[in-house]
């Protein structure tokens, strides 16, 4: 299920056998950016696809030929033609307009979640994995909120807190900053281990001054490939939850909240459903090709293991 | 072993609490109350009023709470508001389809995505290994209500080879279960398919360059009686764990798939019952599946230090 | 027998049942589909229309058919509710499921006849005296329950007992009413206080009716929980298993009224062997089952869908005349609305026609001013002056003159109902261009049916008004929701109550109307043509205004 767990089986498998080699290889840079986008044609058309849908985004108000929100009951349920180009809806507005106008609010979900879920639960691993008296509690209520269900958990806030973007960021960032605290968690605890780290507390090195410099730059690398999966199923998430309709105000155009519209009418208007179904599951898509390649450049021993990738 | 099962198993206790408290919390942030979904579109304010009155509504949220939280401690979950019914068996009475929806669709991501795994190890960077594992991310970059409808469009109302929805208990008729279960388990076992398939492979390609793979090899073994006979089954064992895990998540995860089918399992359950603020039923099923989550993953880990001795000293 | 409406060729249905007294062409049209699935299988009728069912262009190629195919005994009838009842009892809910569930499994004193005047039911006959402060009501005799028991008139008085503390009609009815006698077993008498014109209609079948339990069972029961759900009906209760199905049987002991079946009135065959209501809350996965063949009716379809479904032989779609409207609640305690000026300011700007697009279609609607569309009794064109005027320059002055701060007008709705939410949208979309500002707020359903009624929440809601055959039944116009306060109209909705003459009553109705338009405490919309959707197999369903009644219905082949 897209809105359970990202990273489940990356942070299982990281439990289970915790991997050293993460926190003392340092790519080097230009190798990294080399490998990226030579080696992986994948990722440069998907890096491509995504710097486009970012811009169409950002320029949705030049680019969409028609305002998102604007009825026009006349002309309602119109197939493509050369003034709707993907049609129009149930209320006679543009798809192809709200589609673009759609990406900014997916975007904007993914990426918030993301930074979010990344701050706080890198916050509460680090802690977590350096100060064994915290570990226990903080681990016990990351515990707790992994134990809801994430979709019924992420329904239950936006129902209670009301249908805005800030509710439904909220609500997925309560199911994917435990992912995040148990991926930092597992790698401070191998970091804090290591002999550099060690010698740098001998120093006289304070504790937060080792946190940042030694341990979290560390766990740069396999955090920002877990973040580009949880971009990815935070904006599938959003997408189901709207389906349950338990997501952002349904007039505002959303790819979820087009699917919601479209599915009930597939039948007689496919295009409402199939075009921002086929640019969620493109974007998704690329984020997660996107994500594969940047660990395989961040760590080439990963070529062959792929399954952090895959997780619903 | 013991010491360390019953520590985790009382830890279990703060962790039930958190979860308890924050369902209660958010289900009475919630906006809307049962009387008015029960008297419907068009009560008056007074017949609404008087149906509250008589479900204890009005009474002050923390008395509502410490008779909430007494219940529970003797693991009484109360009575639904709509079901006419307990909520523990309202509960027991969906079991059985979402936990066989789980079940199927594991088979079917198992069935789909180990050979996957295989051939893509065995054919590392061909372009059948490429496509397998693109195929794999296509699989979760679709969304699985999605899928769902455009597998009820192609198999239902086009083809009209299986039923849009609707559930058969196995024991009434196996045929007719098996039916109706196959849309769906497919549109979610498809959905999570690409798991076990790069697992498969990652753990694989580890394998296949041990020592004593080539020790195997070399000793003049056919490659296909190495891969399976040593490989794979090596490869076994993390891929147990990893499901293990993903297990709650499944359970939790069925609720758009049983939308979409309109199979009566929990998934639907807690949906119809936010939609309708059945609080008893929300509270109790957030419960369950609290418990249920926790103690797969308690059983993953025991499972795991207790096959794979090299974890023993590393954990905790 | 596809019913296809305004097709000249299905027209001749009507003179197989000649009827002497008035015809609308709405009845007209409704008595033709009456008659047309009705279970007596009229072989010239059937032949006249052609057999629709695989050939759905019969409005074209009449072609006679020898072979009517009868109506017969067994098969399960399999419908798809578009979401759970949240009770099997009947008084507790006025949600539309509730009675097209046990609309089958229980019977209320009165009913509906082909042109929705009550006719006797459980009861046999009443009698009003020449005062109209005595009522002496007889009862059928030798009605059984589903548990075996016999229906007398305990069974009757504690049924209403309850009835009346439940439900707002029961309490105007028994406020009237200052004794109820049981004479013998099977009459009853009430003594009132004031004259009651309408005390058949308040017991006959409805949202939240009077529905006639055994005493025993209501012993054991109190005012929001019934012990067994235990009725009359020509259907019982087998058993509910909640989001999978609930399932009734043909009652074998059943006493069926005689006559032909008319409306909800007659006799009841009873061909199916069982009814099978299963929840689908998808739409689309509802729609989908029907054509797979897993339904045979289905309870709610957007009409979007009927273009698809004509094209398609395994589904049959009939297109409703209109019975129920789309409207919008002012709240009249609200510091906003208040102001008459500012609700005439709403009612000015709106331009009906794509509102009324937007929510049902083109050609899914009429634009009428009625508030009983359906009802063709109670047509008044009362207050058409102010129905849809257009005038958004008026509004814009009126608005401005009106002193409106600018202060933001809550309008909910919910998503629920598709076609509520379609046209909230182009209501406040109209009513920003004239200078409101909207803050529309899109709730689920128990959000919103919690919400309105708190008066400091909201200015305006999106509401449906279901089809009512007297307007005395369920409050359309009554202060409970939006406070409408106005004594010149309560008087009026009282002596409408009071008043026995059909004339008389008719003339107070119009007054009503009237001040509805002229107070504008909420404004009609405009009336849908609901499509319904069902296999071509299923025959004889009864009316669907009120919930279809599947008790002469069959399932063919």
């Amino acid at each position: 299920m897209s809105a359970g767990r990202a990273g489940a089986a990356g942070s299982a498998s990281i439990r289970g056998r915790p991997r050293g080699w993460r926190a003392t290889y340092q790519p080097d840079r230009r190798r990294v950016w080399h490998r990226l986008l030579f080696a992986t044609p994948a990722a440069v058309i998907s890096l491509a696809f995504l710097i486009a849908i970012a811009l169409a985004a950002f320029l949705a108000p030049v680019i969409a030929p028609h305002d998102p929100l604007l009825l026009d009951p006349a002309v309602r349920l119109r197939g493509p033609s050369a003034t709707h180009w993907f049609g129009t809806d149930a209320l006679g507005r543009d798809v192809f307009s709200r589609v673009i106008h759609g990406a900014r609010v997916s975007l904007l979900v993914g990426v918030s979640v993301t930074a979010i879920s990344a701050a706080a639960g890198s916050l509460l691993g680090l802690l977590a994995g350096y100060y064994r008296r915290l570990d226990g509690v903080i681990m016990r209520a990351m515990d707790g909120f992994m134990a809801f269900p994430g979709v019924l958990l992420a329904i239950a806030v936006v129902v209670s807190l009301g249908p805005h973007a800030s509710s439904v960021v909220l609500a997925l960032t309560l199911v994917y900053t435990p992912v995040v605290a148990r991926l930092v968690r597992s790698t401070t605890l191998v970091i804090r281990e290591l002999p550099y780290v060690e010698s740098a507390r001998a120093t006289g090195l304070p504790d937060h001054a080792i946190l940042w410099r030694y341990v979290f730059i560390n766990s740069i690398s396999p955090l920002t490939v877990q973040c580009t999966f949880i971009i990815a199923y935070a904006i599938l998430a959003e997408a189901s939850l709207s389906f349950l309709g338990a997501s952002v105000s349904p007039e505002t155009a959303t790819w979820g909240n087009m699917l919601r519209d479209g599915q009930r009418l597939v039948a007689r208007a496919w295009w409402i459903a199939v075009a921002p179904g086929t640019i969620l599951f493109l974007t998704v898509l690329a984020f997660n090709l996107l994500g594969d390649a940047l660990r395989d450049a961040l760590d080439p021993r990963s070529r062959e293991r792929r399954e952090d990738a895959v997780v619903k | 072993m013991i010491p360390y099962i019953t520590r985790r198993l009382a830890l279990l206790l703060p962790v039930m609490l958190i979860v308890g408290t924050v369902t209660f919390t958010l289900i009475h942030l919630t906006p809307g109350d049962p009387a008015a979904v029960m008297l419907g579109p068009e009560a008056t304010p007074e017949e609404v009023e008087r149906l509250r009155r008589q479900m204890g509504m009005n009474d002050p949220l923390p008395l509502q709470y410490a008779s909430w939280l007494a219940d529970a401690a003797r693991f009484d979950l109360g009575d639904s508001i709509f079901l006419n019914r307990s909520v523990a068996s309202a509960i027991v009475e969906r079991a059985a389809p979402t936990l066989q929806l789980a079940f199927y669709a594991l088979t079917i991501a198992l069935l789909v995505g180990v050979p996957a795994g295989i051939i893509a190890a065995l054919r590392q960077n061909s372009p059948v290994d490429r496509l397998l594992m693109t195929l794999s991310i296509g699989g979760t970059a679709i969304a699985d209500f999605f899928l769902g409808i455009l597998l009820i469009l192609l198999f239902s109302v086009t083809l009209r080879w299986l039923p849009s929805g609707g559930y058969v208990e196995f024991t009434v008729s196996p045929v007719a279960h098996a039916r109706s279960m196959v849309l769906p388990s497919l549109a979610l076992g498809l959905s999570i398919a690409g798991l076990p398939a790069r697992l498969i492979r990652s753990t694989m390609l580890d394998i296949l360059r041990e020592d004593y793979i080539r020790t195997a090899v070399a000793k003049g073994l056919r490659p296909s009686v190495v891969a399976f006979r040593h490989a794979f089954r090596n490869a076994l064992l993390p891929l147990v764990t990893v499901l293990g895990y993903t297990l709650g998540d499944l359970l939790g995860g069925a609720v758009v798939v049983e939308t979409v089918f309109s199979l009566p399992g929990i998934g639907q359950l807690v949906v119809n019952s936010i939609g309708r603020r059945d609080f008893p039923v929300i509270q109790g099923v957030v419960m369950v599946i609290a418990v249920f989550y926790l103690l797969s993953n308690l059983l993953v880990d025991v499972l795991y230090v207790y096959l794979d001795p090299r974890v023993r000293h590393v954990r905790r | 027998m596809t019913y296809v409406p305004d097709t000249p060729q299905c027209r001749p249905a009507t003179d197989v049942t000649p009827r002497p007294d008035r015809v609308s062409r709405r009845t007209f049209l409704r008595r033709a589909l009456a008659a047309a699935v009705s279970a007596s299988a009229l072989p010239t009728l059937l032949s006249a229309c052609g057999g629709g069912g695989e050939d759905r262009s019969g409005a074209t190629a009449v072609t006679p058919r020898p072979d009517p195919r009868l109506p017969h005994y067994g098969e399960t009838l399999r419908v798809a509710l578009s979401g759970e009842p949240p009770s099997l009892d009947m008084i507790q809910s006025t949600d539309a499921i509730v009675l097209l569930v046990t609309g089958h499994m229980y019977e209320t004193l009165f009913t509906w006849d082909g042109d929705y005047l009550p006719v006797p039911l459980l009861a046999e006959s009443h009698e009003v005296s020449d005062d109209g402060l005595l009522i002496t009501l007889r009862l059928r005799g030798g009605v059984p329950f589903h548990n075996g028991e016999v229906m007398d008139a305990d069974d009757v008085i504690a049924s209403i007992g309850r009835w009346e503390r439940v439900v707002g009609i029961g309490e105007l009815l028994l406020g009237h009413v200052d004794a109820i006698i049981a004479v013998d077993q099977h009459t009853i008498e009430f003594r009132l206080n004031a004259p009651y014109g309408t005390f058949a209609v308040a017991l006959a079948r409805g949202l939240q009716g009077c529905a006639i339990h055994p005493k025993s069972v209501l012993d054991r029961s109190d005012d929001y929980n019934l012990a067994e759900p235990i009725g009359t009906g020509p259907y019982r209760f087998v058993g509910w298993q909640p989001d999978r199905h609930i399932q009734l049987e043909r009652f074998a002991g059943y006493a069926s009224t005689a006559g032909d079946p008319d409306g909800y009135a007659g006799r009841k065959a009873r061909y199916l062997d069982g009814i099978e209501f299963v929840p689908v809350r998808n739409e689309a996965s509802r729609l989908a089952g029907l054509q797979a063949g897993d339904y045979h009716y289905l309870e709610t379809v957007s009409p979007d869908h009927y273009p698809t479904l004509l094209d398609d032989p395994n589904v049959a779609v009939d297109l409703l005349p209109p019975d129920s409207w789309l409207s919008v609640v002012l709240n009249m305690r609200s510091p906003v609305l208040a102001s008459l000026d500012v609700r005439r300011a709403i009612q000015l700007a709106l331009d009906h026609e794509p509102i009324m697009q937007a929510a049902f279609g083109e050609g899914f609607f009429e634009l009428t001013p009625t508030l009983l569309p359906g009802a063709d009794a109670w047509h008044s064109d009362a207050g058409a002056e102010h129905f849809n005027q257009r005038r958004p320059d008026v509004a814009r002055e009126l608005l401005q003159q009106s002193g409106y701060d600018g202060s933001p007008l809550r309008f909910l709705t919910t998503q629920e109902i598709q076609q509520e939410y379609n046209g909230t949208l182009v209501m406040a979309q109209q009513l920003e261009t004239i200078g409101f500002t909207v803050d529309v707020q899109v709730l689920d359903g128990a959000a919103l049916s919690a919400a309105r009624n708190d008066e400091g929440r909201w200015e305006m809601y999106s509401a449906w008004a279901s089809f009512r055959p007297d307007p005395t039944m369920r409050n359309i116009t009554a202060s409970a929701t939006g406070w409408w306060e106005d004594e010149a109209k309560d008087q009026l909705l009282a002596d409408l109550g009071a008043e026995l003459d059909f004339g008389a009553r008719f003339a107070i109705w119009e007054q009503v109307q009237h001040l509805f338009y002229e107070q504008v405490p909420r404004l009609k919309i405009g009336d849908s043509r609901r499509i319904l959707v069902r296999s071509p197999k299923l025959r004889g369903a009864g009316p669907d205004e009120l919930q279809p009644d599947f008790s002469n219905a069959w399932l063919e082949g």
